[in-house]
């Protein structure tokens, strides 16, 4: 009798066993934390490619200048400036940080901690 | 929105394909955690490490296989680990000796006509009597309704030995039924 028990009836059964069991059943608010913990990841990977694109893209645009530049006014013009840098490298450097700092929590931290 | 798609967008950080991707997967992935941990007080930190594995390596998802194989495979890893560095491997459960379950079952039916609740029971109990790679395949085959070829990519092994386990999974399930439910045949009208 049972022993005769096709696959088809048993694969039934065990289905329904399996689904009906509540250990198979997903924790009230794990789905949740999990999102939040995701989209807090999320948006951080999305916030620094941001950053970086357009961080990116500022310093291609420098650099086309720079060859406009360099090629109106000859190569000596790059030189010059460069050398203006490395005199002033006591305010340039402290302004860039400055800069930079005020950019990455404006654009990335302040944005992440609102979603926390 | 199709699995490629989905996971290309996962990958660029797109806030709410993450929840879709979530929703999508989250009964496989803590199906494959309780089959193969049990009941564990880390099976929430475990479900979260697998999406936090998924989210970092989806730029790695090819597409060569189904994503929900993917990230079967993902979670099945994630498991194992934990399983090595718990040291909670079992040990081959057999059926045929183990008679506290028996005696357990037994006592729990006490001679009154089973139903389908306690056929469900009853199998769970003797599933979850079942190793580890048992319970695991057991569970993708029956549950999560995967093929041999998936389940084979999934947890690794070769696909002749996850029919094996299918088989003798069934058998060991079957003779669990016929000797402990005499009137199986009218509760399968049920079903």
């Amino acid at each position: 009798m049972m022993a005769n028990i096709e696959n088809g009836e048993l694969d039934k059964i065990i289905h329904g066993a399996l689904k009906t069991d509540y250990n198979f059943v997903l924790p009230d608010g794990l789905m949740e934390k999990t999102i939040k913990k995701l989209e807090k990841k999320a948006l951080l990977r999305r916030l620094i490619f941001e950053f970086c694109s357009k961080t990116g893209l500022v310093l291609l645009c420098l650099a086309v200048l720079a060859g406009v530049f360099a090629g109106i006014k000859g190569p000596d013009v790059l030189v010059q400036f460069f050398e203006k840098i490395a005199d002033h490298w006591q305010i340039i450097v402290p302004a860039i940080i400055a800069g930079l700092f005020t950019i990455i929590v404006d654009q990335i931290a302040l944005k992440y901690l609102s979603l926390s | 929105m199709d699995d490629q798609t989905l996971i290309h967008k996962v990958a660029e950080g797109d806030v709410p394909s993450v929840r879709l991707l979530v929703e999508r997967h989250r009964n496989l992935i803590w199906h494959i955690i309780v089959s193969m941990t049990g009941r564990n007080k880390d099976n929430e930190d475990l479900f979260q490490d697998v999406f936090l594995k998924i989210f970092k390596n989806c730029r790695d998802f090819r597409g060569k296989s189904k994503l929900s194989t993917w990230i079967g495979a993902i979670t099945h890893h994630v498991c194992v680990d934990y399983l090595r560095r718990k040291k909670l491997e079992t040990t081959l459960w057999d059926y045929n000796n183990d008679l506290q379950l028996t005696r357990h079952i037994q006592a729990e039916l006490n001679g009154k006509k089973a139903e389908k609740e306690d056929i469900n029971r009853l199998l769970m109990a003797a599933i979850n009597k079942l190793p580890v790679d048992y319970h695991t395949v057991i569970t993708l085959y029956h549950l999560e309704e995967f093929s041999c070829h998936d389940i084979s990519e999934i947890t690794g092994m070769p696909e002749g030995t996850v029919k094996s386990y299918i088989s003798r999974g069934r058998s060991a399930l079957r003779e669990i039924l016929t000797a402990l439910v005499p009137d199986l045949a009218e509760i399968l009208s049920d079903y």
